[in-house]
């Protein structure tokens, strides 16, 4: 169609509706004129096609408010059901509660680390007292029994405690 | 919520609805039916002739706008698919129907009679001729003329509703008219 060689019978049988209907560009618009002023057979058919009257026919049916209440209500209850689709599965009360278990657990962890921290360092301290005490009491140990060579052994072994 | 305080819902743009589905997309949506659901209709009603079907067909054509995810995408042509779901919908449901048909071998409905159902969903003797001498062409040729001489669509939606080029839009719609002039009886002319 958008050649610019003259439209023939074809071309202008192709774009009879649209020309009818003004939605052709002005130039081939043009072309499709130059065409009718040459060619009988075409102004003929265009000119019939132009007299068709293809107005809408009336509807019978009254289009009151209420004739589209039951599809309302079919509508309101899907689009409730699509809202209900996209939001989060997890509601804001479950969200918070789950804060707060998270937040107790490691609370609960931590202070349970300190008190490791603590004990351990309270067995540390008892040891460091008794190999000193041992350090102490050894040369004593050594000097009474000379020559019975008396092996007094000393130990100590934490007792294990409850953490 | 179904209630929107505007006059006249034909007159909302299709940009509007969708700056409105920004802040609100239920709010959108009934927009989007409250000025749809005429046309939407009367284009089933022109198909099917049945009132209950294209009614049905609205609904459905509604029920799956509130499904699609991408319906207020900038670029997303609401009213082509609109019409194109109501027009596929309508396509499969008279094929359901001459299946149907086809089963309960029933003979084709005498025309008075079905004239006679018609009168209630059209008004005058004329709008059902009319209705008649489309049946006359085929699928394809009645329903560009229903989209774009009753539905009043443009070339451009015609090609998106249909999804075939411009240019097959206006050889269509030309053969169609052609096809017209040989059924279409005198009292749809008008001299100029």
């Amino acid at each position: 169609m958008g050649s610019h060689l003259p439209f023939t019978c074809r071309d202008v049988e192709l774009c009879a509706a649209a020309y009818l209907d003004a939605q052709l560009s002005p130039a081939e618009e043009e072309m499709v004129e130059d065409h009718l002023e040459r060619c009988d057979a075409c102004a003929e058919m265009i000119d019939a096609m132009d007299t068709q009257r293809l107005t809408p026919p009336r509807l019978q049916l009254l289009q009151e408010n209420d004739y589209w209440e039951e599809m309302d209500s079919v509508l309101q209850a899907e689009l409730d059901r699509a809202e209900l689709e996209q939001q989060p599965k997890v509601s804001k009360r479950s969200m918070v509660f789950y804060a707060a278990v998270l937040l107790l657990t490691v609370l609960w962890g931590w202070h349970h680390r300190q008190r490791a921290i603590h004990l351990e360092r309270i067995v540390y301290t008892q040891q460091q007292t008794l190999e000193q005490l041992e350090r102490v009491s050894a040369p004593s140990l050594y000097d009474e029994g000379q020559g019975e060579n008396v092996d007094v052994k000393v130990s100590y072994r934490p007792a294990k405690m409850e953490l | 919520m179904s209630v929107i305080p505007l006059r006249s819902p034909q007159q909302w743009s299709d940009e509007q609805i969708k700056l409105t589905a920004t802040k609100n997309r239920r709010i959108a949506i009934n927009m989007l039916i409250e000025k749809y659901r005429q046309p939407l209709f009367r284009h089933a009603l022109y198909i099917l002739r049945d009132e209950d079907e294209a009614y049905d067909i609205v609904q459905e054509t509604f029920i799956r706008a509130i499904r699609e995810t991408r319906l207020f995408d900038p670029d997303f042509r609401v009213k082509a698919w609109l019409f194109r779901v109501a027009k596929n919908l309508c396509l499969n449901q008279l094929r359901n129907t001459s299946r149907r048909a086809a089963i309960l071998q029933a003979n084709p409905m005498p025309d008075r009679q079905e004239a006679e159902q018609w009168k209630h969903l059209f008004d005058g003797e004329q709008s059902i001729r009319m209705m008649k001498t489309l049946d006359k062409l085929n699928d394809a040729h009645k329903e560009i003329l229903v989209l774009r001489y009753y539905d009043q669509l443009s070339y451009t939606e015609i090609a998106q509703v249909l999804d075939i080029k411009l240019g097959t839009v206006m050889s269509r719609l030309s053969r169609a008219r052609q096809k017209l002039l040989e059924v279409l009886p005198p009292e749809f002319t008008e001299n100029r």
